[in-house]
């Protein structure tokens, strides 16, 4: 799916991380210090911030949303539209998204979305605002994207433990003079290689799917934690996150180089890396942060953008009229976002 | 051979270029990892039209053998 959609813009982003760290090389003595090394050569994460035992993902985003809402002056009443995307939602019912109008004191004529979407998230997050305002029906659609991927996954499972960081972002989309360009896919077919297998009801919870299991890799898992096939996954980013670029920047009539600011979601350093030199981008132009939070899930682009960009670190933001957004993740879905952020609000995140 | 050499090099970022020659053993250099190995495996696909599997790549230890069994394979 392509498609532009008119007279919105991207008002402001904030993130929040939590405050406790996992260092890396803490890891040593239970895992090796040379499978750390080696680990952490390659994905480039030397810490993540992990959510507190009962924060979830909506927790962190609530923060970034109160602090948005305070430091734009938002009128409470004027926001109209909440999407949450997150794979690690409170409850199984009700929608997530709900709760967070009630907490956030929003009026009751707020229509709420949840968007069950993990790494490729936050594009659909934008999408799903921009439709809302594009077609009349909201003025101002809050996006908060974040998971708590660190509760997913089994803390013996060295490959995942060493990828994975939290964090929950609110981006604020209202009505404006911009446009946004959007390409979004999808592929069912991999739906496997990305996966939480058990506890919906394909295969629903059971002792089974409880116990715990040693993969060839020595990973420890049980069917109710995430699992990634890291080799699909690679290759499936390289492919469609080169294509996906490529087809919007033509769709826009943009030239790579024309573009201001590539805000990538954070996989590991090395495949963005890779993927950065398949398309021939300035290094200084499609940034890699992923040292200091890992891969943060659907909160990865608002991370990058609010980590480096933000009002006061000194970067010309106000030059950054043309940003490609590009993700991949869970579904397997991909997609890339074309816009405009010379004049959003781009605030430091919390706990920086 | 050559322009092998350089395709394969080019995916490393951290190793100097002049730690890659035909006799270079791969998995003994310090930014080896998972990920290089599946990037490879990309780049042969890519760039030879060959595709080797993860199996079939751990008979190679040195570029050249890795070289050479991409060639049989075209």
């Amino acid at each position: 799916m392509k498609c532009l959609i008119e007279n919105i813009k991207i008002q402001a982003i904030a993130t929040y991380l939590p405050t406790n760290i996992l260092e890396m090389t803490s890891l040593n003595d239970l895992y090796s210090e040379k499978y750390v090394k080696m680990v952490m050569n390659a994905t480039g994460v030397n810490r993540v911030h992990v959510a507190d035992e009962k924060q979830t993902a909506s927790d962190m985003c609530f923060e970034a949303a109160n602090m948005l809402i305070e430091k734009e002056k938002i009128e409470k009443e004027e926001i109209d539209g909440l999407v949450f995307v997150s794979q690690t939602a409170d409850y199984r019912a009700p929608a997530t998204s709900i709760i967070l109008q009630d907490k956030l004191g929003l009026s009751k004529e707020t229509v709420c979305f949840d968007i069950p979407y993990g790494c490729s998230g936050y594009i659909y997050g934008i999408f799903q605002a921009a439709t809302l305002i594009g077609s009349g029906a909201c003025s101002n659609v809050l996006v908060l994207a974040g998971d708590t991927t660190t509760k997913l996954i089994n803390s013996k499972d060295r490959s995942q433990r060493m990828v994975f960081g939290d964090c929950g972002s609110a981006t604020m989309v209202c009505k404006g003079e911009d446009q946004i360009g959007f390409h979004i896919c999808s592929d069912g077919s991999q739906f496997d290689k990305v996966i939480v297998p058990a506890g919906g009801f394909r295969i629903p919870s059971s002792e089974e799917t409880r116990k715990e299991f040693v993969d060839s890799e020595e990973n420890v898992r049980t069917q109710e934690n995430l699992y990634m096939d890291g080799s699909a996954v690679f290759n499936f980013i390289i492919k469609y996150g080169q294509e996906s670029i490529n087809t919007l920047l033509q769709y826009m009539k943009w030239d790579k180089d024309e573009v201001n600011f590539y805000a990538l979601h954070q996989a590991t350093r090395f495949t963005i890396s890779y993927l950065r030199k398949r398309l021939k981008l300035d290094n200084e132009k499609a940034p890699i942060n992923i040292s200091n939070y890992g891969n943060t899930g659907p909160s990865t682009i608002p991370l990058v953008l609010t980590d480096l960009g933000y009002i006061g670190s000194g970067v010309e933001t106000n030059k950054w009229d043309k940003v490609i957004m590009s993700a991949y993740g869970v579904g397997l879905s991909w997609g890339s976002v074309a816009c405009n952020l010379s004049e959003t609000h781009i605030y430091k995140p919390i706990n920086q | 051979m050559n322009e092998f050499i350089n395709k394969f090099a080019n995916i490393f970022d951290d190793t100097n270029s002049d730690e890659f020659s035909p006799n270079t053993q791969f998995r003994d250099l310090d930014e080896w990892s998972s990920l290089h190995a599946l990037a490879t495996l990309n780049m042969i696909e890519i760039k030879y039209s060959v595709k080797l599997k993860a199996e079939e790549m751990k008979q190679a230890n040195s570029i050249k053998e890795l070289f050479d069994l991409v060639m049989s394979k075209k």
